[in-house]
């Protein structure tokens, strides 16, 4: 007689939408999967995101057969309750552009070092302590009210252990160091909050979620709470991208580069970092390693822009960009359609540079879109192996990372293999994995079904050519040694 | 007028036109011009350029052809070759833009560039036909001797005639004629090694030469057809806009020029820093002003390339974002900053080798924001180039194809808060080219113009925002350059 297989949940509240997935303990093949949309913009109420989380549960069939559940979510974005618990305002995102001016305040008052010497960050208008003084300086009145700060994660795991408004349960709060280390008040080195910050850029203290160890339960969820039954153990969870590096197996000399709506460079580090650059972010992994991490705004919607500004699709964007030349004649995008946060330039816009009648060709353009986006990201690895931590192989994943016309233009940018993933879920599955461990005590080996690109003809021009554009808007004032390969 | 077959050498095409005694155009046809690129440059294919004007006039009936009394040629300055006493070729015939004597002129010191502009009246550039000429009398060596250079017009002009000889304007443009002696300079030649007879003799635009007996018996042609060097295009559109002096003429094609005639050139410190190119008119009594813009009409190719769009698709854009523009309806601050220069820069910096860029693209910016920018750019490129003239201007006086544009004149019009005067007649440079010819002058209420007035509002919120993003603007052309 079969027995039925052991079924875990992992869940992955992200910018854009709650994704479930039900996968098998044993093997992490998927078996059920839901999910449901996020509002749009980016100051957003959390209530939406446990609407979210209970609809795509529902979607993906509930969890009366789970295991065991963990939670991850897009990192740094600030929940703010109440002394009972209650959501005291709508929370800014991680990409709110609305808190660079209190990023440059902090940067002035604490110094840029300052903090990537206590924290390892290198202060950007993501993190989670330039949204509190945001709020310190936007609406007095809900700082006043705040009692308590959790991540987007934490404070979905409080919720599923049928903690909420008026629950008065402020001290259940749990994180985990994935996501502490991206709130700009944790230090890698000692493991503990710096509380000295959080209250320096509030204002004032308030209860923070208790950092549990990467194989710790959170708790066991509540009771009725729709489409979960009661009693199942919950795991630590994490941010997103730890959950990802924690799915793919990311270990030393590997290094990722994920391309969704925005862009992230990390690899593994059994140490935290400090870039005095200012490049690379010090968080820490779910497996109680660190993951130095460059992240930019950019990065895949760059091409939807492309395929809008051509109006053609995104299958011909790639046909077009693979018929021109490496270099796309000349012709240069530096793709800020949004902004950027590495580097630091919250109110850039796109740019197209070295545009003549000759090289103005659809087909140039597709590729100066592809190569930009990419250039950008390759650019990170340089960052990554400035703090000698320099990789073996190069892991793409994400959204565009199935694209052909991605694949083929990223192996000329880098002189290391590329690796190919199976495309997959991997926030949602490293969640799941999280939620095996409760049940194993130890994390799961599921199989990432990669394979290897053939490897391509080095192309430096596109480098060259960003370099000087971004020299030419004056968004970095000389070619630094190094940039130009 | 005389009954006329002008041709008109375009950098992207070739206009025949057969004018009657009333100036009524009886037919015209126009061909891509016919070049060759080569690893060295581009050249034109003389061969099939003549072939077009023989069948234009071969498909003439027999009785207008057999009316026509002149044969007057315009086209693009600083092209050239050398030709034989044969009329043979013993070079290329280069095009304008092809900077392949460009080495002929880096020796040449601060001192000499100003002793250059000072003599020709042209800032130093390889476009003009000076370091070309140098390149080809290097090039041909022996098999150059006796050979003269000679503009596109100019050659056609002879292999009609049997003579070879320079018009003014087209002279003007090589940066070897002495303005003020209106002969060639012994001096600027030798600063390149050059003998100043490969230069041959000067006729005014208005002497032209009987046609061969050959070349007449071949077309059909009255054998006292004489043919006129009608002269440089741009200047030549001043003849038929009738352009009085010290008014703007603002011709544009695939280029656009900006033109005033004047008692006499400007050689001062100031203009040879904005790099304004002096000349002589087509009769080489009056002095010209000019500077050119490098993206004009081809602002248009290059959009259709980039949106995949053909000529129709992109003037109902062009329609729909005017009308838009019009009613209010053009959000400037969510317009990208276009600097169009696709074809190199204009003065002040005039570098073949700028590329345009366009900044502040956003993830939700369209076609028709581009094409409005695109057009926006032009008309700021266009007010930058007009202020190093430094003359006070009522009224910009267009013609080619921007008269059917009317976002580009409104914005040109908005923009500069000056009143724009179209002209909706075709061919005014082959107008010109007939008065040329025929010795006769016009008036620019011939070209049936219409005008387009300032609207205060919008001159009031372009001046706002062309002040806001003056130091974005002013850095991109920095960078470019």
């Amino acid at each position: 007689m079969d027995t039925a297989p052991v079924l875990v949940a992992g869940i992955d509240s992200s910018t854009q939408s709650c994704k479930v997935t039900i996968r098998d303990l044993s093997t992490g093949t998927q078996v059920r999967y839901g999910k449901a949309a996020h509002p749009s913009g980016t100051i957003v109420h959390p209530s939406a995101w446990w609407e979210a989380l209970l609809s795509a549960v529902e979607r993906a069939g509930g969890f009366a057969d789970v295991a065991a559940i963990s939670v991850s979510g897009q990192q740094h974005t600030p929940v703010f309750l109440d002394l009972v618990g209650n959501v005291v305002c709508s929370s800014p995102l991680w990409n709110d552009s609305g808190s660079h001016p209190h990023m440059l305040a902090l940067n002035d008052e604490i110094g840029a070092q300052e903090w990537i010497r206590r924290t390892g960050l290198p202060l950007t208008l993501s993190d989670t302590v330039t949204k509190l003084r945001w709020l310190r300086d936007t609406d007095p009145l809900a700082t006043r009210a705040t009692a308590a700060v959790a991540i987007v994660h934490d404070w979905l795991t409080w919720r599923l252990m049928g903690f909420g408004p008026g629950a008065n349960a402020l001290m259940s709060l749990t994180t985990d160091r994935s996501e502490a280390s991206g709130t700009a008040y944790w230090s890698g080195e000692t493991g503990q909050y710096c509380r000295d910050l959080f209250v320096h850029a509030f204002g004032k203290k308030a209860i923070l979620p208790r950092v549990l160890a990467p194989l710790e339960r959170a708790g066991v969820t509540g009771r009725e709470i729709p489409g979960i039954p009661p009693g199942i153990p919950i795991g630590v969870g994490s941010g997103d991208n730890a959950a990802a590096a924690l799915a793919l197996g990311v270990g030393v000399g590997d290094a990722v580069m994920s391309l969704g709506t925005s862009g992230v460079v990390y690899t593994y580090s059994a140490d935290p970092v400090h870039d005095s650059s200012g490049y690379v972010c010090s968080y820490a992994d779910a497996t109680g390693g660190h993951l130095p991490l460059v992240a930019t705004l950019n990065a895949s919607r760059n091409f939807d822009a492309g395929a809008t500004l051509l109006g053609c699709s995104h299958t011909e964007l790639a046909e077009m960009a693979l018929q021109a030349s490496p270099g796309s004649d000349e012709l240069t995008v530096l793709p800020f359609f949004e902004g950027e946060r590495t580097p630091d330039l919250p109110h850039a816009r796109a740019s197209l540079h070295n545009a003549s009648l000759a090289n103005l060709t659809r087909e140039n353009f597709a590729r100066a879109i592809i190569e930009g986006t990419l250039v950008s990201q390759v650019e990170m690895l340089g960052a990554l192996s400035r703090l000698d931590l320099s990789a073996d192989r190069l892991l793409l994943i994400g959204g565009a990372a199935p694209s052909v016309a991605v694949q083929t233009i990223l192996a000329q940018l880098v002189d290391l293999p590329v690796v190919i993933p199976e495309p997959d879920e991997y926030v949602t599955k490293g969640a799941a994995m999280q939620a095996a461990s409760v049940l194993t005590g130890s994390f799961p080996r599921w199989s990432t079904g990669a394979k290897k690109l053939a490897p391509l003809p080095h192309c430096e021009a596109p480098g060259r050519q960003r370099a000087a554009a971004m020299v030419s808007m004056g968004y970095i004032d000389t070619l630094r040694e190094g940039q130009l390969s | 007028m005389l009954p006329t077959v002008t041709v008109d050498i375009g950098t992207t095409s070739v206009k025949l036109c057969l004018f009657d005694e009333d100036t009524h155009l009886v037919t015209s046809a126009r061909h891509a011009t016919p070049t060759r690129r080569s690893q060295v440059g581009e050249s034109y294919e003389v061969d099939h350029l003549r072939r077009l004007i023989d069948d234009f006039v071969l498909g003439l009936d027999p009785r207008s052809r057999g009316q026509i009394q002149r044969i007057a040629i315009t086209g693009v300055g600083e092209s050239g070759g050398l030709v034989r006493p044969d009329l043979s070729l013993a070079s290329p015939m280069i095009l304008w833009h092809d900077h392949r004597g460009v080495s002929y002129l880096r020796p040449l010191s601060a001192q000499d560039h100003r002793r250059i502009y000072h003599i020709t009246g042209l800032p130093i550039n390889g476009n003009y036909g000076l370091s070309k000429a140098a390149w080809a009398v290097e090039h041909a060596g022996a098999a150059g001797n006796g050979a003269h250079w000679l503009n596109i017009a100019e050659f056609l002009a002879a292999s009609m005639t049997g003579q070879r000889w320079s018009e003014p304007s087209l002279a003007s443009r090589t940066m070897a004629l002495d303005l003020s002696s209106r002969t060639w300079s012994a001096e600027v030649c030798a600063l390149v090694g050059l003998d100043v007879d490969v230069f041959p003799e000067l006729r005014p635009a208005t002497n032209g030469s009987v046609v061969t007996d050959e070349f007449a018996a071949r077309l059909g042609l009255d054998p006292s057809t004489r043919v006129h060097v009608a002269g440089h295009d741009h200047m030549v559109g001043a003849v038929g806009a009738g352009l009085p002096k010290r008014q703007l003429l603002n011709s544009t094609g695939t280029t656009e020029g900006l033109l005033f005639l004047q008692d006499a050139p400007r050689l001062d410190d100031d203009a040879a820093l904005a790099k304004l190119a002096n000349g002589l008119s087509c009769t080489g009594a009056d002095y010209t002003l000019f500077a050119s813009i490098p993206t004009g009409g081809s602002a248009f190719a290059t959009l259709q390339q980039v949106f995949n769009t053909d000529a129709a698709e992109l003037s109902e854009c062009l329609s729909h974002v005017h009308q838009k523009y019009l009613a209010g309806s053009i959000d400037l601050e969510r317009l990208p900053l276009v600097l169009p220069q696709f074809r190199g820069s204009p003065p002040p910096t005039k570098q073949s080798s700028a590329r345009g860029v366009m900044a502040g693209l956003r993830s939700d910016t369209s076609m028709e924001e581009i094409v409005f920018a695109c057009f926006l750019g032009m008309a700021l490129q266009f007010r930058d180039v007009l202020d190093l003239f430094d003359v006070i201007t009522e009224q910009i006086n267009v013609i080619g194809p921007a008269g059917k544009n009317p976002l580009w004149l409104q914005l040109k019009a908005d923009l500069l808060g000056l009143p724009v005067s179209a002209s909706q007649l075709p061919e005014v440079v082959s107008r010109g080219a007939q008065a040329v010819a025929s010795g006769q002058s016009r008036i620019w209420s011939d070209t049936a113009p219409s005008t387009i007035e300032v609207d205060p509002q919008r001159h009031a919120l372009l001046t706002d925002w062309s002040r806001a993003i003056s130091p974005q603007w002013d850095n991109l052309k920095a960078i470019s350059a």
